[in-house]
């Protein structure tokens, strides 16, 4: 499976939020991400990620382990396999334990949308990274890897509807965005 | 055309230089690329700040196109992160903060309240989750003995790690105050044994400077917040007449750029601690 995803700057918040609200109440929650890497940052050379989230909510506190794969498209699509971890701080010192150390750590702000459009399962998440300017909109669907073409159409459709012009699109990775404001 | 997250940043400088405040005020676009090439930042990265193809930056440059459009403006704006002066100039409106919907947009949709629990027992398990993991942490409390005095409290068994020291913090009210006697009345207790429960607890905080770095204060203020900081997490909670801290709901409040309830305590926690007689 592949998450089929784009992002953009949002140029309008207001009216991209009071659009997302329209199709289910929004649920703020926290992200804290830490990124590793080997000492030699062989995984970011080659455009894969891994990734510890603890995730604030609303109802839980939850963290999850991430792999991504490099990107299979100019969307900047990537293979990614999660799962759900007890115990955040065991994995810190699995990852250490391994030879991994952490890259960057940074908190995202963000608002989740789950709901249907085009027959597809869609996330939509507004995010507001604390070091950087501007509100970001995220829409995925995972898919497997022969419908992502299509899926990516309809994600794209998707935030036409809400105005988000394909202009203010970007395939530029937070982390490299903080790492370039610190 | 992908667009960057981040904008070119150009020094304040460039932008009161006269020949570029001049370029501003004519509108010419094409002349204020030139300059932001002159520091360094090439076409494309131009063209990707702003949101625009590159060969529309070119053509701009080279004054074969004209910016007429005022989101055109607004987006040139953004992209090189002109300051309000400068957007002035160019006819903008200072108000920097619309592509991020403002403070109150932020609070809104991103709220610093990220949780709300019944009781502190229902966040225990949590509050003792980031506590392990936390560098910083901060307790205001009337004499603390249910979060880190005794052996079973909340807090206690997070203090002492291996390899790292905790910087603890902890304000309890002082057995001598006028307010330590109106709380008591208001939970049906006697001063002394109150007092004694803050006594209990300094001589318990002693003990744990073998394991962390801790510091303890006595405060003199009527008791109303209840908070424990770890890092950049509060739980906030209150104390009122016939309500003891632990029995009333609690926040969990994180730290945003503009929220004010973490700011506001945070500073009021500093403030106490400095008008706090120092017992540990």
């Amino acid at each position: 499976m592949v998450e089929a995803e784009l992002k953009a700057v949002v140029r309008e918040p207001e009216h991209v939020l009071e659009q997302l609200e329209q199709y289910t109440a929004g649920r703020p929650e926290v992200y804290q991400d830490t990124y590793y890497d080997d000492p030699e940052g062989r995984l970011g050379r080659e455009d894969r990620e891994l990734r510890v989230r603890t995730v604030h909510g609303q109802d839980d506190t939850r963290s999850v382990l991430t792999y991504k794969g490099a990107r299979i498209d100019e969307s900047g699509s990537k293979p990614e396999h999660e799962t759900r971890v007890d115990d955040p701080e065991a994995v810190h010192a699995l990852l250490l334990g391994l030879g991994y150390r952490p890259t960057i750590a940074f908190e995202k702000r963000c608002r989740n949308y789950e709901f249907e459009a085009a027959g597809r399962k869609m996330l939509a998440t507004l995010v507001r990274v604390p070091e950087l300017d501007g509100t970001f909109i995220e829409l995925e669907t995972i898919v497997p890897e022969d419908e992502l073409k299509d899926a990516l159409r309809d994600v794209r459709q998707v935030l036409d509807g809400l105005g988000i012009e394909e202009r203010d699109f970007t395939t530029e990775l937070y982390t490299d965005a903080v790492a370039a404001r610190r | 055309m992908p667009t960057a997250l981040v904008p070119i940043a150009l020094p304040d400088w460039v932008w009161q230089k006269p020949e570029v405040r001049e370029a501003l005020r004519a509108r010419s676009m094409g002349a204020v690329f030139r300059i932001v090439q002159q520091h360094g930042h090439s076409q494309g990265r131009i063209a990707t700040a702003c949101g625009m193809a590159q060969g529309r930056v070119n053509e701009i440059i080279n004054g074969r196109r004209e910016v007429s459009q005022l989101d055109v403006f607004e987006r040139i704006a953004e992209g090189l992160a002109m300051p309000d002066e400068a957007r002035h100039l160019v006819g903008l409106a200072s108000n920097r903060d619309r592509r991020r919907g403002g403070q109150a947009f932020d609070l809104a949709a991103f709220p610093e309240i990220v949780r709300v629990y019944s009781s502190q027992a229902d966040a225990a398990s949590e509050i003792q989750r980031q506590a392990r993991a936390a560098v910083q942490l901060d307790v205001l409390a009337v004499r603390g003995l249910g979060l880190i005095g005794l052996n079973d409290s909340l807090l206690r068994g997070s203090v002492a790690r291996t390899g790292e020291r905790v910087r603890l913090r902890v304000l309890l009210l002082h057995p001598d105050s006028p307010a330590l006697a109106q709380r008591a009345g208001e939970i049906g207790e006697s001063p002394e044994s109150l007092a004694n429960g803050v006594k209990l607890s300094e001589a318990r905080l002693k003990e744990l400077s073998a394991v962390c770095d801790i510091e303890a204060y006595r405060y003199r203020l009527l008791p109303t917040w209840r908070i424990i900081r770890c890092d950049s997490t509060m739980y906030v909670s209150a104390f009122d007449a016939n309500w003891e801290g632990h029995e009333s709901a609690t926040y969990k409040v994180m730290e945003t750029p503009h929220g004010p309830l973490y700011r506001g305590f945070r500073r009021m926690f500093e403030a106490m601690l400095d008008e706090g007689e120092r017992t540990v």
